[in-house]
């Protein structure tokens, strides 16, 4: 059942990404799906599953985008790490706000790691428009869309039988 | 005498009953005849009438009320109809809209593939954005089995150019943007010729814009002059309209200019492009282009300084071709338009 669960939000993740997700730019700025869902999991399911949904849905996230294959899935697999230890540690309930200010953390510190990664690289970004004109927006929009994907992410796991570590 | 009535007696009846009614028939006869209604008919009816009156009203107010109820749901059916052609007129006219923007849009790609014989052109539509915030590329919904290969240069129906095709699948192709860094393109301003490289820049991508470098310290380019492929670099044929000057600046080392330029296309909006899929030196111009309508060589210098809501114009019989500096039949002019009008506007 966790097979078909990962493989029903990896099919959605991606269609949507680059459709959806980037139809409800605001300032040109699309939310991250992908790091929103990795977020979660570590929160609802552990750190292991946040680890490897992290590492596998990173990784599908840099294939989609075509560059720098690789990096987003290192990135996430500690940020599933991250989650899975806050939410089983510091968190219980039903860690709504928990969830959203860990997305918007996250999501800084997602982009934080990309921008340097692209350093490394030459890229010509300055750290002002990575982090306040991209990251910061993100980090907003990841967190109000995580949010709302908190939802239907419980009900696709209540209806596969997949239960709340914490 | 008395013995015939008593020995007669139920004949005599008769005939008196016969008589009586004979005079009450000639009576009311008579008074038929006469104007009004009679005393009798009258004293009936005065007692009738209120009777009559309210059965009547009651009856009409039943019919009434009857058809009261059978008018609301009359009405309620007729509401219902109504609404559901005025959603599915709506829904026509949406179509309708849609359909009138994608003729015209084919029209003019049809027009195209018609009037330029040379170019090799393969329409494909945008099927997906980058899905990071990171990039400016599209996925289009063609790839190798088309004849889609990596550097080919992609434009719209009106020759501006888009970028170029930077991952080929078999039946999908990613194009970088000319927003993106990753993509550079020799370019040529079209009034003064001065020649550069157009490349995206980070920090301009996210507000559509992309960068004219590496001008020369003499260049005499001015905001709202038109920029185009000036074909050199192989890559991208000359004569692709990128986009417009808004600002020219000093490069930090004070050795050359650039300028920031808005490209006329809208990536935001794009929904269809073509591949040129064979390598082209020059792409012409149409004379029906506003960019190659002739200009009085006079009004140069007063339209430098006038801003207009319309393109530059070049003569059709001198399209500049690799020539870095303008020639003396090529009829560049400056005249700029208000920066808040668009180049997608002003083209409509």
């Amino acid at each position: 059942m966790r097979v078909v669960f990962y493989l029903f939000w990896m099919l959605l993740l991606t269609i949507f990404q680059p459709t959806l997700a980037r139809g409800i730019a605001v300032w040109g700025i699309a939310p991250n799906l992908f790091l929103c869902f990795v977020v979660m999991i570590g929160f609802f399911r552990g750190t292991t599953e946040g680890a490897i949904c992290g590492a596998i849905f990173g990784l599908a996230y840099d294939i989609l985008v075509g560059r720098m294959i690789g990096v987003s899935g290192l990135i996430y697999l500690y940020l599933g790490v991250g989650a899975g230890i806050l939410g089983t540690r510091f968190f219980s309930g039903e860690k709504q706000l928990a969830n959203f200010l860990g997305t918007i953390v996250a999501s800084l510190i997602a982009g934080l790691m990309y921008y340097l990664a692209r350093k490394a690289v030459g890229s010509d970004m300055g750290f002002g428009t990575a982090m306040f004109r991209i990251g910061m927006i993100e980090a907003i929009y990841n967190g109000v869309v995580g949010f709302l994907l908190a939802k239907p992410v419980r009900l696709s796991m209540r209806l596969l039988r997949i239960k709340q570590v914490s | 005498m008395r013995n015939f009535f008593v020995d007669h007696k139920g004949l005599v009846l008769l005939i008196a009953a016969t008589l009586i009614l004979a005079i009450v028939i000639g009576i009311f006869a008579a008074l038929a005849a006469s104007e009004g209604a009679t005393f009798i008919e009258q004293a009936v009816e005065g007692v009738a009438e209120p009777g009559q009156a309210a059965v009547q009203k009651s009856g009409n107010w039943f019919v009434n009320l009857f058809s009261y109820f059978g008018g609301v749901k009359a009405l309620r059916e007729e509401n219902q109809a109504l609404k559901n052609e005025n959603v599915e007129l709506d829904k026509r006219l949406r179509d309708a809209r849609g359909l009138e923007t994608e003729n015209a849009q084919l029209r003019e790609m049809l027009d195209l593939t018609k009037t330029e014989h040379e170019l090799e052109l393969l329409a494909a539509s945008v099927i997906a954005k980058n899905p990071s915030n990171w990039y400016g590329t599209f996925t289009i919904g063609k790839g190798s089995d088309d004849g889609i290969q990596e550097g080919q240069a992609v434009l719209t129906e009106k020759k501006e150019l888009v970028g170029k095709i930077s991952r080929v699948g078999s039946d999908w192709a990613e194009v970088v943007t000319l927003l993106d860094p990753e993509c550079g393109v020799g370019a040529m301003v079209l009034r003064t010729k001065d020649v550069g490289v157009a490349e995206g820049d980070s920090s301009l991508r996210l507000s559509g814009k992309c960068k004219l470098g590496y001008l020369s310290r003499d260049a005499e380019l001015e905001r709202d002059d038109y920029v185009e492929t000036s074909g050199m670099g192989g890559v991208y044929p000359k004569g692709l309209l990128i986009g417009r000057v808004l600002e020219i600046k000093e490069d930090n080392t004070n050795m050359s200019k650039y300028a920031i330029v808005e490209p006329m296309v809208n990536f935001g909006k794009l929904q269809q492009v073509f591949v040129l899929l064979n390598a082209v030196e020059v792409i012409a111009r149409s004379e029906e282009d506003p960019l190659m309508e002739e200009e009085p060589e006079e009004e140069d210098e007063e339209e430098t300084s006038t801003p207009t809501a319309t393109r530059p114009a070049a003569t059709a019989t001198a399209r500049p071709t690799a020539t870095p500096k303008p020639s003396a039949t090529v009829r560049p002019s400056s005249t700029p338009k208000p920066s808040s009008v668009s180049g997608q506007e002003l083209r409509e």
